[in-house]
């Protein structure tokens, strides 16, 4: 078990390394007038973080262990431990960039009071969809071409699909949101087929 | 451990779906595995003392530190993903209506006409009041102390990155 403690804290500290690999990519990026969206710059520092994070790991810990098998079993640990605090700091990064309960109290942290109405004025569904849109397509999850918006690559798609069948397992009782979506979802099938019996009949 | 703690988690939200959720996932993935092995450890240690066999179930520290790190680090993940699923994330609905649309695409307009401001805030503040965040008087809401200390964090790590608060 030689090493085994300081390379449990290190994989601890994981989320820290991203961190200051995003603090000092920012500057870079500032400095060089790069502009990157928020969360690629953070997932290409989760990416990254695997080099130095392995190198430490191999010199404290897993250069001691003799046998193949217990190596490969070390080594399939640490990679699942730090993939999951990487994963776990970048949703926390992410809760930070997109998350509305965040806004929300942020909105009401810097001014004390609020009514709902006042916080409704200042979040505008227009605004919201426009940013999202435009993160989807600096990450190529989607992409534009004429006026309408197409997947690209299918990850958050795949990422989609999975979250709402979870939720399905889960019985989550879903707001009106929900069912506003698939109303709105609805909606756009009907109008898509409105469209294509229109260009049927021209 | 982990997959013990999810089932736990599926069967508590099918019969009884709790009130104050971020509360319930740090019970059933964080504080229960460390009950259940302190009972384990405690079990094995007056096992002299018992009329039966309990076998060794008692591990050492450091063995446990790592199994409860790697069953630390999946809740985490799993934690911090759960928000998007039951707050229907709009990148992920938007992501859904356009994948759904195959080959014709969507345009800006359609989207903005599927998210209605009303369903986009209404349910996030009513978690907020249930999660003990926000405190509602007279029409007008507040910060209660532990949303205070909720948010703080969040504001801190943007400064920190020297980025502006996010755009929601």
């Amino acid at each position: 078990m030689d090493g085994l403690i300081p390379a449990l804290m290190l994989l601890s500290a994981a989320p820290m390394l991203v961190f200051f690999m995003q603090l000092a990519a920012n500057g870079f990026l500032k400095a060089l007038k790069i502009k990157i969206s928020n969360q690629l710059v953070v997932i290409l520092c989760c990416a990254a973080g695997h080099a130095p994070i392995a190198a430490i790991l191999w010199t404290v810990y897993l250069q001691k262990i003799a046998s193949a098998s217990e190596l490969t079993l070390a080594a399939l640990y640490c990679l699942i431990v730090y993939n999951a605090l990487a994963y776990s700091y970048f949703h926390l990064f992410n809760m930070s960039e997109t998350a509305r309960r965040i806004r929300i109290l942020y909105e009401i942290y810097s001014t004390g009071v609020l009514s709902a109405s006042q916080i409704a004025s200042s979040y505008n569904p227009s605004v919201m969809v426009k940013n999202r849109i435009e993160r989807l397509v600096a990450m190529r999850q989607i992409k534009q071409s004429g006026n309408r918006y197409f997947l690209d690559q299918r990850l958050i798609f795949a990422v989609s699909s999975a979250v709402a069948g979870w939720g399905a397992l889960l019985s989550i009782p879903y707001p009106a949101m929900r069912k506003s979506a698939s109303n709105g979802k609805a909606r756009l099938g009907q109008s898509l087929v409105k469209q294509d019996a229109k260009q049927d009949a021209a | 451990m982990f997959l013990l703690c999810l089932c736990i988690h599926v069967a508590v939200w099918r019969n009884r779906y709790p009130k104050n959720r971020p509360a319930a996932l740090l019970f059933i993935f964080i504080v229960l595995p460390v009950i259940a092995a302190s009972m384990l450890a405690a079990l094995s240690r007056f096992a002299v003392f018992m009329p039966f066999d309990v076998g060794t179930w008692g591990i050492p520290l450091i063995e446990f530190t790592g199994a409860y790190l790697l069953h630390f680090s999946l809740s985490a993940a799993y934690i911090m993903s759960y928000p998007a699923v039951e707050a229907v994330s709009p990148s992920l609905m938007l992501a859904l209506i356009i994948g759904g649309s195959n080959e014709r695409g969507v345009s800006i307009e359609e989207l903005i006409s599927t998210f209605d401001g009303k369903f986009l805030l209404e349910p996030r503040i009513k978690d907020l009041k249930d999660a003990g965040m926000v405190s509602e008087s007279k029409g007008l809401l507040s910060l209660t102390r532990r949303g205070k200390s909720f948010v703080t964090p969040f504001i801190v790590l943007r400064r920190a990155l020297g980025l502006p608060i996010g755009g929601g």
